[in-house]
């Protein structure tokens, strides 16, 4: 009998593994598990984040906000902004005209395959969670600073940074303990994160029909819940969201987004960066989505989420609910390589 | 929270790789990996640590999942079993209670006394039943940290070379050379303590 035998033979029994320790186990990782799911239903931000850059100025399209080193003045404005927001009123031009304008807004990158195109953005959604012990359901705020790098053509992963933030309550709820679950940094690949019919990598973004009939079919076949147009209008979302479109589809998308009914201009909306600009967006399920465009250059700056309906929302209303700010989108020609630290074998 | 049983239900086939793969998206999917695994990782780790020392091998397992679903966005897909993945991230997490392994490992190895005399034949039988041989138990208390961890992966959990390697990441080669090193060196201890 070799020594390996002989262990395993004299195998000292194990204690058993008690049904409440393993129950209790179970729920910790539910808890971790649970509030991302949310996380990515409510807002399809989990898996993406971000946002994207529609315009102008694409190249290195960097969002200086004035004064200071960028990522500690940015994480100060977020940490002052109040979540409670006045809508403002009429934009002194309609949807159409500023989805027009940013048509027309911005230049062409142009990456080319063995390129990355990098975005970097900050990020603040609503999250739910469940508590396992009490069944408890919690709201919050998270909030996180985003780097992605996306292979122009898909195939290589994509490269995550993400860093979280101290979360927010979400108005009128406390922060429950599992907000703060997720803290430091964090490097990620994303690899099969994609759906199929949704790849919005750059090769298949500048797949997409270049024609505003086109671009309204492809938004108005997505799938999912919540009317047609609630529809299409995330599907516009997650096209823009930590991605780089051609030019011709961006314009294409920008006139179709015009199409989709309910879609409204509002004026003084403001990203996660503090950044006001025009908002164009619609009111879904009591809460109002927009996109924000700069003023002058019409580049898309961030999204937003305010409650107008208390009731379906279940916050009060002005509460802001999402927040985000893309910072910058540029290509690169190399992506960190991840390391695995020495103890890190997963 | 779906549960385990409609999970495996409806996905009786999905090994692995792909429950980590589909709990990128939907991050509930991964307690199916806990309700696969948490019972054989707490066995490894309740016998590493020792049976007064259960506490210690709740929180190992219960913190294996947690680590793991952290990090299962960088799992390596191509790996059907996750075992060894999981058995390397429990290693991890049991060698920081490397002294409370040592210090019951000799504590076993002096029931035989420093001369070899064995203690009343009552008391080891009773040891036996539930804890390690005490001449096992001083042979693995003279192992080095590692290797004593990559020697138990094979002995206990039975993972094979190939298993283990992944698990700790190092080359299947330098299992090899470390497990025959290993095995020299427990025959050595046991010889001595005959």
């Amino acid at each position: 009998m070799n020594e390996i035998e002989l262990f395993r033979e004299a195998r000292p029994e194990a204690a058993p593994y008690s049904a409440e320790a393993m129950a209790e186990a179970r729920r910790r990782l539910e808890r971790r598990a649970t509030p991302r799911s949310v996380r990515r239903r409510r807002a399809g931000f989990a898996a993406g984040g971000a946002l994207l850059a529609a315009g102008a100025a694409s190249v290195a399209l960097v969002v200086a906000v004035p004064g200071g080193p960028e990522r500690g003045r940015l994480a100060a404005a977020h940490e002052g902004a109040d979540p409670v927001v006045t809508l403002a009123g009429a934009a002194p031009m309609s949807a159409t005209q500023v989805l027009g304008r940013a048509a027309r807004a911005g230049d062409e990158l142009a990456p080319r395959p063995g390129q990355y195109v990098k975005v970097v953005s900050q990020t603040m959604f609503s999250a739910e969670s469940n508590d396992g012990d009490t069944g408890r359901q919690g709201r919050y705020l998270y909030r996180t600073d985003r780097v992605i790098w996306r292979p122009v053509r898909a195939g290589s992963p994509d490269v995550l940074k993400i860093t979280h933030l101290p979360p927010k309550a979400y108005p009128g709820w406390p922060v429950p303990r599992a907000a703060f679950a997720d803290k430091g940094t964090d490097w990620v690949h994303l690899q099969y994160c994609r759906n199929a019919d949704l790849g919005t990598d750059y090769t298949a973004l500048s797949r997409l029909p270049a024609d505003v009939r086109g671009m309204r079919a492809h938004l108005y076949a997505a799938p999912g819940d919540g009317s047609p147009d609630t529809r299409a209008w995330e599907r516009a979302g997650d096209l823009l969201r930590e991605t780089y479109l051609p030019r011709a589809q961006r314009a294409a998308l920008f006139r179709a987004i015009a199409t989709i009914p309910g879609v409204d201009a509002v004026g003084g909306a403001q990203d996660a960066a503090r950044r006001t600009g025009l908002g164009v967006g619609r009111v879904d399920r009591g809460i109002r989505k927009d996109l924000i465009f700069d003023r002058r250059t019409y580049a898309l700056l961030g999204e937003r989420e305010v409650v107008v309906d208390a009731a379906q929302a279940k916050a009060p209303v002005g509460s802001l609910i999402g927040s985000t700010a893309q910072l910058s989108v540029t290509v690169t020609d190399t992506v960190p390589r991840v390391e695995r630290p020495r103890d890190d074998r997963c | 929270m779906v549960s385990a049983a409609a999970v495996g239900g409806m996905r009786v086939v999905a090994g692995d790789a792909a429950v980590i793969r589909e709990s990128w998206e939907v991050p509930e999917r991964f307690s199916v990996l806990f309700d696969r695994y948490s019972r054989e990782i707490h066995r490894y780790a309740a016998r590493r640590l020792g049976a007064d020392a259960v506490a210690l091998a709740d929180d190992v397992t219960a913190e294996t999942f947690l680590v793991a679903f952290r990090k299962r966005g960088r799992y390596d897909l191509r790996r059907e079993d996750a075992r060894p993945w999981l058995y390397g991230i429990a290693a991890n997490l049991i060698a920081k209670h490397r002294r409370t392994e040592t210090r019951r490992l000799r504590a076993l190895a002096r029931v035989t006394g420093p001369d070899g005399e064995a203690f009343e034949e009552r008391s080891v039988a009773r040891i036996d039943a539930r804890e390690l041989q005490p001449r096992l138990a001083a042979a693995l208390a003279g192992l080095k940290a590692r290797e004593r961890e990559l020697f138990l992966l094979v002995a206990w959990a039975e993972l094979s070379y190939e298993d283990a390697a992944v698990a700790l990441g190092i080359p299947v080669g330098t299992v090899r050379s470390r497990l025959s090193r290993t095995r020299a060196k427990i025959r050595r201890a046991l010889g001595e303590s005959r």
